[in-house]
């Protein structure tokens, strides 16, 4: 579903990526691990769109999606929240979600898309007329993923969506994206909190210094000594 | 007694005037980053447009916004693409527009040379005649450009709290990066939201050649008045220009009365100068700005 091949990308003189190749499978939850400054949120950035690419090639669905702008990368089926969530602070809970759904395709069964997020999400039907910003983190977080299914992505990428939160909630985000990938929609997690996104993910990449140096199942990372020093402190 | 109460309420009404040239400047710098000082030639253009025609065909001028509106939104749209592919900054574009506003004055002055055009009352029969309220009399394409304007204001303020358009224009100016991430094409936002800035600007040029004589230095007179509005009333901020382009049509027709006309651009500049130095975000402003 999507192929990511030889990518790099940098910013300015810094190259921040080098030779990344991964791969999702339709209906697969991927994970990218990897310490701070890794290259992670550049590579989601340069996937959407939003950063490009130095080289190398993206292809989603048959398609290249290399040197697309982030508004034709959503269109073509993949959605993302952002590190930090990201949500527009200053509008409301349902304008978050209607700019989900903002693109055409998307577009035509907005009301379904938003009755299937309340339904998900029962807190942000509760605080639909409420300012994205003055949500808590974790109800932020609700509003970024739901957002970005109003988009009816084939893909989801998150970048870090357990960053800042109580762990009870990361349990409940996180089950949630399990019930919204059996619902047919591939993931790809960025992730720093390792334990979590392993045990949600059948695959998982470690990321170090800009290069791919681990790619496993998920289980077999998890037990995989390198990591384990690494990222468990074990 | 009624000599106040005249100028009072003529203030008032020109604040329609005011608003309608000020909200296609208000949503150009405040969303758009673009002062757009060609606005002042789109209100010009159109107002030479709207006698030319009245003069060459014998249109009534109401009629001469249905050629404006699309003639200007079209030129709105066309800079707007240029200002997007050399990506203009927002001080680039003040030295830019200067040099197009320029240009246009000498278009302007070539075509309809340096001398005072106005629309006779047969052209134009509105400019003789007035609403009456008791002894008040509400010249009739002011009355016309203040209703116009209370409209297009509470239509814009719909258009950005209610519509696709308005929550893509509103998400882009939060975060620009995660508008564009769910399908937002920031260009073609910019360019329908110009094209109605300078819509409006066309609406303007309608209304002023109703009811003044034209010359090609006009436009700079509007200078000091729509920069006082726009930042009276907050950038960006629809319902704070309208509010603000009343006040400073308010206080304009005050110091009318106190000190005679020469004292109006005067009593502006302080409200501009007080606003600058107590609440430069504007009466409905983001503290931000």
């Amino acid at each position: 579903m999507l192929e990511v091949e030889s990518v790099r990308a940098g910013y300015g003189q810094a190259q921040a990526l080098w030779d990344v190749s991964l791969r999702v499978g339709d209906g697969e939850i991927v994970t990218i691990i990897g310490p701070n400054g890794a290259g992670k949120s550049t590579l989601v950035n340069v996937i959407a769109g939003i950063h490009p690419a130095w080289g190398g090639r993206i292809v989603f669905d048959g398609r290249e999606i290399t040197a697309l702008p982030p508004h034709r990368v959503c269109t073509a089926g993949v959605a993302v929240v952002p590190e930090g969530r990201q949500v527009f602070a200053d509008m409301t809970v349902t304008d978050n979600l209607l700019i989900g759904g903002y693109h055409r395709a998307a577009r035509a069964r907005r009301k379904e898309n938003y009755e299937r997020v309340c339904e998900i999400f029962p807190r942000l039907a509760e605080r639909a007329n409420q300012l994205a910003g003055s949500l808590s983190g974790g109800e932020q977080q609700m509003l970024a993923i739901g957002r970005a299914l109003m988009a009816e992505p084939r893909l989801l990428l998150l970048d870090e969506p357990s960053l800042g939160l109580a762990p009870v909630i990361v349990d409940t985000i996180f089950e949630i994206l399990q019930r919204i990938n059996a619902e047919g929609v591939s993931v790809l997690v960025v992730e720093q909190n390792v334990v979590e996104a392993l045990e949600l993910a059948s695959r998982g990449y470690v990321l170090e210094q800009g290069r791919i140096v681990k790619e496993a199942a998920a289980a077999d990372l998890l037990d995989d000594p390198d990591v384990r020093t690494a990222y468990l402190g074990v | 007694m009624s000599l106040w109460t005249q100028s009072i309420v003529s203030g008032l009404l020109s604040g329609g005037i005011y608003a309608m040239m000020s909200l296609g400047m208000s949503l150009s710098w405040g969303v758009l980053k673009i002062i757009n000082l060609a606005h002042f030639s789109f209100i010009l253009l159109s107002g030479y447009f709207t006698y030319q025609l009245a003069f060459s065909y014998g249109w009534d001028p109401f009629a001469a916004i249905l050629v404006c509106v699309p003639v200007f939104a079209l030129a709105g749209m066309a800079l707007q693409w240029a200002f997007d592919k050399l990506r203009v900054s927002e001080f680039e574009s003040l030295l830019l527009t200067f040099g197009l506003f320029i240009i246009f004055e000498s278009i302007a002055s070539t075509v309809w040379t340096a001398d005072f055009r106005r629309m006779d009352t047969v052209q134009n029969p509105y400019q003789s005649q007035s609403v009456w309220l008791g002894d008040i009399a509400l010249p009739v394409p002011q009355l016309a450009a203040f209703v116009v304007a209370v409209i297009v204001a509470f239509g814009t303020r719909y258009l950005m709290e209610k519509t696709d358009f308005g929550r893509a224009v509103r998400a882009l100016s939060q975060d620009r990066d995660v508008a564009r991430a769910f399908g937002i094409d920031p260009h073609r936002v910019a360019m329908r939201l110009a094209g109605l800035a300078a819509a409006f600007a066309a609406i303007a040029g309608v209304f002023i050649a109703m009811s003044r004589a034209l010359w090609p230095g006009l436009a700079v007179e509007w200078f000091g008045i729509v920069f006082s509005v726009v930042i009276l009333g907050g950038l960006g901020s629809t319902l704070g220009t309208l509010i603000a382009a009343v006040i400073i049509g308010f206080v304009g027709g005050v110091a009318t009365v106190v000190g005679g006309p020469p004292m109006a651009p005067l009593a502006i500049f302080l409200v501009l100068i007080a606003t600058l130095l107590f609440r430069p975000q504007g009466i409905m402003g983001r503290s931000s700005i």
